[in-house]
């Protein structure tokens, strides 16, 4: 399989776990999910940034401008409670179809 | 409320605009940046690191519009883009955009315009709780010429104590009065009414209370109740009024309230309602059908008309049942009691009018809608190259195809706009000019319903005028025009073919326009021209109410009429002068059923209600109605003791067939007194029409005398040859001689006053004159522009033909035959679906039938001369290029 190719909805599901742990600006983001999955993933600039604004356009998410670290202005993304609420929801249903898959798997 | 939420966020960036963009751009930087960072803290020199980094993060642009996808904001943004571009290209076509505009705004003003008078005469209830319970109960004798009669008090009291169908039930007439005592003495207008009227209608008191049951008895009557309009304007609304006493023709009357406004719905021109009342007991069963005031009752909730109608029958029934004498005439007469909403019965006699003025003003529209589709499918014809070049760049049909459809709702809108202030023009003239052909109601205004239907109506012709284009936009291979349009812009067939069948379908509406227009003015110069035995010219007319105490007293009435003749017979330049009861054609008349001595009749005789008046010597000279046979009334018959009657022909030939009626004796309402004194038949007169135009029916009339009776409103009539405001301030001069409290009013010329009848169908043939005119003008338009159009596009060939030598007439003749089919097809069309829809008009013609061949002739002649003339301007023109110019030109 290549690693780059990312289910869309699978792409919003990570950005919105890993928002749960904090705000981030989309690098943050990115180098984020990439790290936590041991570099299997590799998260596109050409779909973080669309994910990202449908994530805000659906209100899953809020962004603002901060300061990083170095002092640079940057877009810090946020997650609503609404956002909050769709993780876990997301979640059930990704472990559902995880195990959906599994046992067709182990046992077709 | 998170769509909500969403739509604000959405909206925000539209409003933001170029925010987006930026905002975008540097969150990507410092992406970018910060990779380029990790590549050099991995490594890199700053050169690779960056070249890595922008490798990985692609093509920017692209994935930007990918950004704003997410927003949905690409749907708003082109929509945005194609009305900008809209505004754009018509801004630069200010011909096509004016003509557009002007050509919808005045088929939506116009039909706005009748619409407000529809949605307000027709759609819309009267503003009272559960208005559609309320009805008219009023006797019907069709076979007598007399299908809307009225009722009277032996049908209200039967009605109210013997049916259980309705919860109110009042009478209603009209009621005029002198107010005097405490300020200026004034003429007021209103209704009086039983107690129940207010409930029945479903009115509370503004101020106040109504009346009482008690109030219906003669000398407990003497109560008012204010409009609101007439509170306003004489008491300056002032609430002390409830409980005082005014003066109505000298008693006093106890004001007990005022109504609320929304009685003037229904009665928009009340000042006053008094209490209609009479004596206990002095009805006799045949009063059941002398018919003065309306009947009005309310239904009781979940009772039908059909119900209503039921009961009131079984009355009937009983009515006839006790009078066995009687029963043939009814049969005879076609009695019934109709039962009918009362908004049913004010309305029906527009209706019809009402819907064929919209109609008109519909087919004026499709004829507009044509000529701008025309127009509009001309300038895409001019555009297919510039369509072409978008499609090769990239366009999408879809994204043309939108952008036609967002020019033309654009245009509709604007035409929208000016539609609407000139329905507000139209609203405005209609109240001053034509509420003559409306029930009486209150001023109309253009509301939010007119909006909203004009609104409605640019949307439609916006999606009409695009269509055609657009189906030649989907119908063709855009991209071989770029290979044509190299050269030429090439019309194509299809599209001609389209223009030239609208045409056809123009002329076609046009002529049922016009035919109908046609008939109804022939109708109304024969309404003129009709022979109505009375000749007004130079004739002044006037009329006096007799309202002091001393005027109970007949003696005191028929000595100020007798004084009021003589004096004004004794002014100079006073040709002759005479007095009746009504104003002819003006005035509500009595009728009834006559008898005479010898009468026998016969089971199966229909013989139409006869009319009576009452009249002075004089009045038949004044109005000139010749006399045909015997005399008419003369100064000494009260001296002689003389009871006379003259009847006009149509009664002679009708009761007195092959008989001379002179010297009989005759009645109306028989039974009534002995027949010794009746009055004796003394003359015969030609026919006049008393009775209101909407009610020709050539009724039969017979004359009394006035003198024989105390009636104590009349109308003096003078001929003379001096202007009638002279004439009339000399009565009036003359009246208060005798008693200053008498008022003098409807003053005027006779001839104004006769006139004046026929506005409501002067302003029907008026409007819909002007409709088939716009409609001639629309589709000449039309007609002229097609043939310019195909004209222009054929410059090459004229070049050509006239190059290698066809003569002008040649080339004239060639463009003029093609014009020629289209015309004759339309016409073709126009006059079977003027045939088909003619019946519409059947009921609104008078003297002249509804095929009348001549009138759908002449029409049809005269648009084909039109067609023909705008036809040949465009072609004359063509033909006179010269050969090289037109090759040139290519």
């Amino acid at each position: 399989m290549n690693k780059n190719d990312l289910l869309q909805g699978t792409l919003e599901l990570l950005i919105l776990r890993v928002l749960v742990t904090g705000s981030r600006h989309g690098y943050g983001i990115a180098k984020r999910i990439e790290q936590v999955s041991g570099e299997a993933f590799i998260v596109q600039m050409g779909s973080l940034y669309p994910a990202l604004n449908r994530l805000e356009a659906k209100a899953l998410v809020t962004a603002d401008w901060g300061k990083t670290d170095t002092g640079r202005r940057a877009k810090f993304y946020t997650l609503t409670k609404e956002g909050e609420a769709r993780v876990d929801d997301e979640r059930d249903v990704w472990d559902h179809y995880v195990s959906a898959i599994n046992l067709v798997l182990k046992n077709a | 409320m998170i769509w909500f939420k969403q739509w604000l966020r959405k909206f925000g960036y539209l409003n933001r605009g170029g925010r987006f963009d930026d905002d975008l751009s540097e969150e990507m930087r410092l992406h970018l940046d910060m990779m380029v960072d990790e590549n050099i803290a991995a490594g890199m020199t700053k050169e690779e690191a960056r070249k890595a980094a922008s490798k990985r993060f692609g093509n920017v642009e692209y994935f930007r519009e990918d950004c704003r996808e997410s927003w949905g904001l690409r749907v708003v943004e082109s929509l945005m883009r194609d009305i900008c571009l809209s505004i754009r290209l018509l801004k630069k076509s200010k011909g096509f955009t004016l003509a557009v505009v002007a050509t919808l705004a005045l088929c939506i003003g116009g039909n706005a315009s009748i619409f407000t008078i529809l949605n307000n005469v027709l759609l819309r209830p009267l503003p009272f709780p559960e208005s559609e319970r309320i009805v008219t109960i009023h006797n019907s004798y069709p076979k007598i010429g007399q299908p809307n009669a009225a009722s009277n008090v032996p049908m209200y009291l039967d009605f109210r104590d013997e049916t259980s169908a309705f919860s109110g039930l009042a009478l209603v007439d009209e009621f005029e009065g002198n107010v005097g005592g405490d300020r200026y003495p004034e003429r007021v207008f209103g209704f009086s009414v039983t107690p129940g009227f207010f409930s029945t209608i479903g009115v509370n008191p503004l101020v106040g209370t109504f009346f009482s049951e008690e109030n219906s008895v003669q000398g407990q009557h003497r109560v008012a109740v204010l409009s609101h309009k007439y509170w306003e304007s004489r008491y300056s609304s002032d609430h002390g009024i409830v409980g005082q006493s005014i003066r109505i023709d000298e008693e006093l009357y106890e004001v007990r309230g005022v109504a609320p406004r929304s009685l003037e719905a229904l009665y928009p021109s009340a000042q006053i309602y008094v209490a209609y009342s009479w004596n206990p007991g002095s009805f006799a069963p045949l009063d059941r059908h002398s018919n003065d005031p309306q009947l009005l009752g309310r239904l009781k909730r979940g009772v039908s008309i059909e119900v209503a109608k039921a009961q009131v029958d079984v009355r009937d029934q009983a009515f006839s049942d006790s009078m066995p004498e009687f029963r043939q005439d009814l049969i005879n007469a076609g009695h019934e009691t109709i039962v009918i909403g009362l908004q049913e019965r004010r309305t029906t006699s527009v209706r019809g009018v009402l819907f064929l003025l919209q109609a008109g003003g519909m087919f004026v529209w499709l004829i507009g809608c044509v000529n701008v589709s025309n127009l509009a499918l001309t300038r895409a014809n001019a555009r297919q190259w510039e369509f072409a070049l978008r499609t090769v760049l990239g366009a999408r049909r879809l994204d043309i195809g939108r952008q036609l459809y967002a020019e033309s709702v654009l245009l509709s809108i604007l035409g929208a706009f000016v539609g609407v202030a000139l329905g507000v023009l139209g609203i405005g003239l209609i109240n001053r000019y034509a509420m003559a052909m409306l029930p009486p109601m209150p001023p109309l205004s253009f509301d939010v319903g007119s909006t909203v239907f004009a609104i409605g109506l640019a949307l439609l012709s916006g999606l009409l005028i695009a269509t055609l284009p657009a189906i030649r936009l989907f119908s063709r291979k855009l991209v071989s025009a770029l290979g044509e349009g190299a050269r030429s812009v090439s019309t194509g067939r299809t599209s001609n073919r389209i223009s030239s069948s609208l045409v056809c379908g123009q002329i076609a509406l046009a002529l049922i326009l016009l035919v109908g227009a046609g008939l109804l003015t022939r109708s109304f110069a024969k309404l003129v021209a009709r022979d109505v035995g009375i000749d007004p010219e130079n004739v002044t007319t006037l009329r006096i109410p007799l309202t002091g105490a001393s005027y109970r007293d007949n003696a005191n009435v028929v000595a100020f009429k007798r004084e009021i003749l003589e004096s004004i017979r004794a002014l100079p330049g006073i040709e002759s002068v005479g007095i009746g009861t009504n104003i002819p054609m003006s005035s509500d008349i009595d009728s009834g059923v006559i008898s005479y001595t010898g009468f026998e009749k016969k089971p199966d005789d229909m013989l139409p209600v006869t009319l009576n008046t009452r009249v002075s010597p004089g009045y038949f000279e004044t109005l000139g109605i010749e006399l045909l046979k015997g005399e008419t009334f003369g100064p000494f018959d009260a001296a002689q003791s003389r009871k006379g009657v003259v009847i006009d022909q149509h009664l002679a030939d009708l009761y007195f067939p092959g008989v001379d009626p002179i010297g009989k004796k005759m009645i109306s309402q028989y039974g009534r007194t002995d027949e010794e004194n009746w009055p004796t038949i003394i003359g015969i007169v030609e026919n006049a029409q008393h009775e209101r135009v909407d009610e020709i029916s050539g009724s039969p009339t017979a004359y009394y005398s006035l003198f024989d009776a105390g009636q104590r409103t009349f109308s003096v009539f003078v001929k003379s040859e001096m202007d009638p405001d002279q004439v009339v301030s000399t009565i009036r001069g003359l009246v208060a001689e005798r008693d200053s409290e008498i008022p003098v009013f409807m003053s005027g010329s006779l001839s104004e006053y006769l006139d004046e009848t026929l506005n409501g169908r002067r302003m029907v043939m008026l409007l819909i004159s002007i409709a088939a005119a716009i409609a001639l003008l629309l589709s000449s338009i039309g007609v002229y522009g097609v043939t310019a159009y195909g004209i222009g596009s054929q410059r090459k060939e004229i070049g050509t033909r006239l190059a290698i030598g066809a003569s002008r007439g040649e080339i004239v003749v060639h463009f003029l035959k093609r014009a020629l089919g289209k015309t004759l097809v339309g016409l073709a069309l126009g006059l079977v679906g003027a045939v088909a829809l003619s019946r519409f008009v059947e009921s609104m013609l008078y003297g002249i039938e509804a095929t009348e061949l001549s009138v759908y002739l002449s029409i049809a002649v005269l648009l084909f001369a039109v067609s023909m003339l705008a036809s040949y301007l465009p072609v004359l023109g063509a033909s006179r290029v010269s050969p090289m110019t037109a090759l040139r030109a290519e």
